[in-house]
């Protein structure tokens, strides 16, 4: 290819889903609601910085360094006040947890470094999946609220891998906005599927079930998945 | 060629179904447990969606097929899913010329694509001197969980919707040879005296002259038969010198073309100009190594001589550690003058960026070979450095001027103005 390289950097449309899917899972985080303030206002933060690559893409440079600042002191401010906010210990861990996933997330995708982007990504789903796992240890919160947290853990993860591919492929000045839309539509109606049947099994007044016969029942069913991908490999490497 | 590659980025799933379903157990915490169900749903996502089928249509169309250097020419590309089934991520690489700028938009696009249904992209890319080949465009189909990657290219394969090249010829001013440039005939003598326009001698007639020949006033007074001979007239054969050497892949700035590529792109021109007129052209290419095909006329030959200046054109420009005025590219000219026969006309293509151009041409010059020098400017005045090297490439060009070595010093935006004047001197 000619002089046409492109800025290989997460495409905007991705990132800004994955953005808001992180925002939600903060918010489903906060056990307070002054705290769903604060995640509110990393969010803006959060779309601040992502926006502030936009402007300076346009010419926009000292406009853009302006977002940078403020984006970057709403997400300060949000990291500070969560460490802060008023709750318990450990609803306050658990939710400055959420802050800094987030903050993680943000700076994958803006991206503070192309390499990081990756890593970053992960510690933030990885610190996302412990502070709801932390949280329904702790607290009592609906099985919607947990099975909401966890899908738009997952759903993060995916926009924020799928934006950085995309970026890798065709750059952030490429048009994405239907494919990232596509794909979005695709994962959170995997997620609504899993999290139906999740409530449904939740809903059943069963007889007391061993957990270990659940667990098994859970093992099977990896298992059965696994062979599914093995077989499924064979057949790939058969074309 | 079509690759078909699993990401595998849905085995995350599993870990984190390991996670949510351990941590459900030792914390005996029923709801952790329970959201390993979205786990497995996510974990058996990809099994739901069949791998895509890439069956595309491709076309490619230009504002302009033969524009000048420097014309913006608006390239847009129309892709249709000819397939059955939707292709949910799609991601098109159109194969922008080597050695072009896209200057607004991207060649790079994306679409979700049902059965029957197109998207079309535009960019605009600045033309420059030669003749610039579109690579082949590529694309990507994932499906839409991303577990699998089909990526392949689309060709012309000799479709006419898509076009595959871009001709941005050299504005040739004023071309002459320096033998057309003399303005009397027999320039080029030769000893034999066969038919020409020059009168060479009055000899006794011979059986087998021609009728034409014989002087028949002279037979009137004399009785004598006699033949006139004309000095014949050979044909002076042109041969295209090519500096493709690795200094000369040298370029003004990163988006800009190197000179071994305007230097081809005006030797490509010369060619044509020259099959014109039926002549005689060989070509000489001092590189990694030396390529010369003999002077001769013909469609064959012009077609190799085009084959061999293109294959030098999509070099990569290197940084140049000074004059490489080495052995080789030195015994390379020393290899074209044993090889060249007969009167030869030498047309050098080179940047004179280092010795070498200089050298070689005095090295020709000095052996009675009438050459002509046409040397692209690619260096630049931002460093000093820069600076230096543009001014020692002035000095080479007037250094071979004052030699009455007729020297093209051709800005690339500029028009070609060829240097030999209308009286075989320099203009």
């Amino acid at each position: 290819m000619g002089a046409s390289s492109a800025v290989k950097q997460p495409t905007y449309a991705g990132s800004a889903l994955a953005v808001l899917s992180a925002a939600c899972v903060t918010g489903v985080l906060a056990s307070q609601p002054v705290q769903v303030s604060i995640a509110g206002a990393e969010a803006i933060g959060a779309f601040l910085l992502l926006g502030s690559g936009l402007v300076r893409r346009r010419g926009h440079r000292v406009f853009g360094g302006g977002l940078i600042f403020v984006g970057c002191s709403l997400i300060c401010l949000a990291l500070g006040l969560g460490l802060l906010s008023p709750g318990k210990l450990f609803e306050r861990i658990v939710f400055f947890g959420g802050t800094l996933a987030m903050a993680c997330v943000v700076l994958g995708v803006f991206p503070l470094r192309q390499s990081w982007a990756g890593s970053l990504i992960g510690f933030g789903i990885v610190i996302f999946g412990c502070g709801l796992v932390f949280l329904a240890w702790i607290s009592d919160p609906s099985s919607l609220q947990l099975l909401l947290g966890v899908g738009l853990t997952i759903v993060t993860w995916d926009m924020a891998e799928h934006a950085i591919a995309l970026g890798n492929d065709v750059g952030r000045s490429a048009r994405t906005y239907s494919v990232t839309v596509t794909h979005f539509i695709g994962s959170l109606g995997i997620g609504l599927g899993g999290g139906t049947i999740a409530i449904v099994v939740d809903s059943v007044q069963l007889p007391a079930i061993p957990i270990a016969a659940l667990a098994l029942l859970l093992g099977a069913v990896l298992l059965l998945l696994l062979v599914l991908f093995l077989g499924d490999s064979e057949w790939l490497s058969g074309t | 060629m079509t690759s078909v590659d699993r990401t595998h980025r849905w085995r995350v799933a599993f870990a984190f179904v390991l996670f949510t379903s351990t941590a459900g157990l030792y914390l005996e915490a029923p709801l952790v447990f329970l959201t390993s169900i979205l786990g497995v749903a996510y974990a058996g996502y990809p099994l739901f969606v069949g791998p895509p089928t890439v069956d595309l249509e491709l076309s490619r169309t230009v504002t302009d097929e033969t524009p000048d250097h420097g014309d913006p020419v608006t390239v847009t590309v129309t892709i249709t899913n000819t397939g059955p089934r939707t292709l949910a991520d799609l991601r098109i690489i159109d194969g922008v010329p080597a050695l072009l700028t896209v200057t607004d938009g991207t060649p790079r696009h994306t679409a979700t694509l049902r059965p029957g249904t197109s998207t079309s992209f535009q960019y605009t890319i600045a033309a420059k001197h030669g003749s610039h080949r579109f690579n082949p465009t590529t694309v990507i189909a994932h499906d839409i969980s991303g577990n699998t990657r089909v990526e392949t290219e689309i060709t012309a394969d000799g479709q006419t919707t898509i076009r595959e090249e871009l001709e941005c010829t050299v504005d040739l001013q004023a071309f002459q040879l320096r033998r057309q440039a003399r303005q009397y005939a027999g320039q080029t003598p030769a000893d034999a005296g066969e038919s020409g326009l020059e009168f060479q001698q009055i000899r006794a007639y011979q059986h087998g002259d021609s009728m034409h020949r014989i002087d028949w006033k002279r037979y009137a007074r004399t009785g004598e038969l006699t033949t006139v001979e004309f000095r014949e007239e050979h044909r002076t054969a042109v041969v295209l010198c090519l500096d493709a050497r690795q200094n000369a892949i040298r370029a003004a700035g990163s988006t800009e073309p190197h000179a071994v590529a305007y230097c081809v792109a005006a030797a490509q021109q010369v060619t044509s100009t020259l099959e014109q007129h039926s002549e005689q052209v060989g070509v000489a290419i001092f590189g990694s190594e030396f390529n010369w095909r003999a002077p001769s006329a013909g469609r064959e030959q012009y077609a190799q001589i085009e084959q061999l200046l293109v294959d030098h054109e999509y070099d990569q420009p290197i940084s140049v550690d000074g004059d490489d005025i080495t052995m080789s590219s030195m015994e390379q000219v020393q290899r074209l003058i044993t090889q060249i026969q007969g009167n030869v006309e030498i047309i050098l293509f080179s940047p004179l960026i280092d010795g070498f151009g200089k050298t070689a041409v005095q090295q020709l010059d000095a052996h009675g070979y009438a050459a002509t020098v046409i040397s692209p400017d690619v260096t630049a005045d931002e460093t000093v450095c820069e600076e230096f090297v543009s001014i020692e490439r002035a000095n080479r060009v007037q250094m071979l001027r004052n030699r009455d070595i007729p020297v093209a010093d051709w800005s690339p935006e500029k028009p070609l103005v060829w240097p030999v004047g209308h009286h075989g001197g320099v203009s």
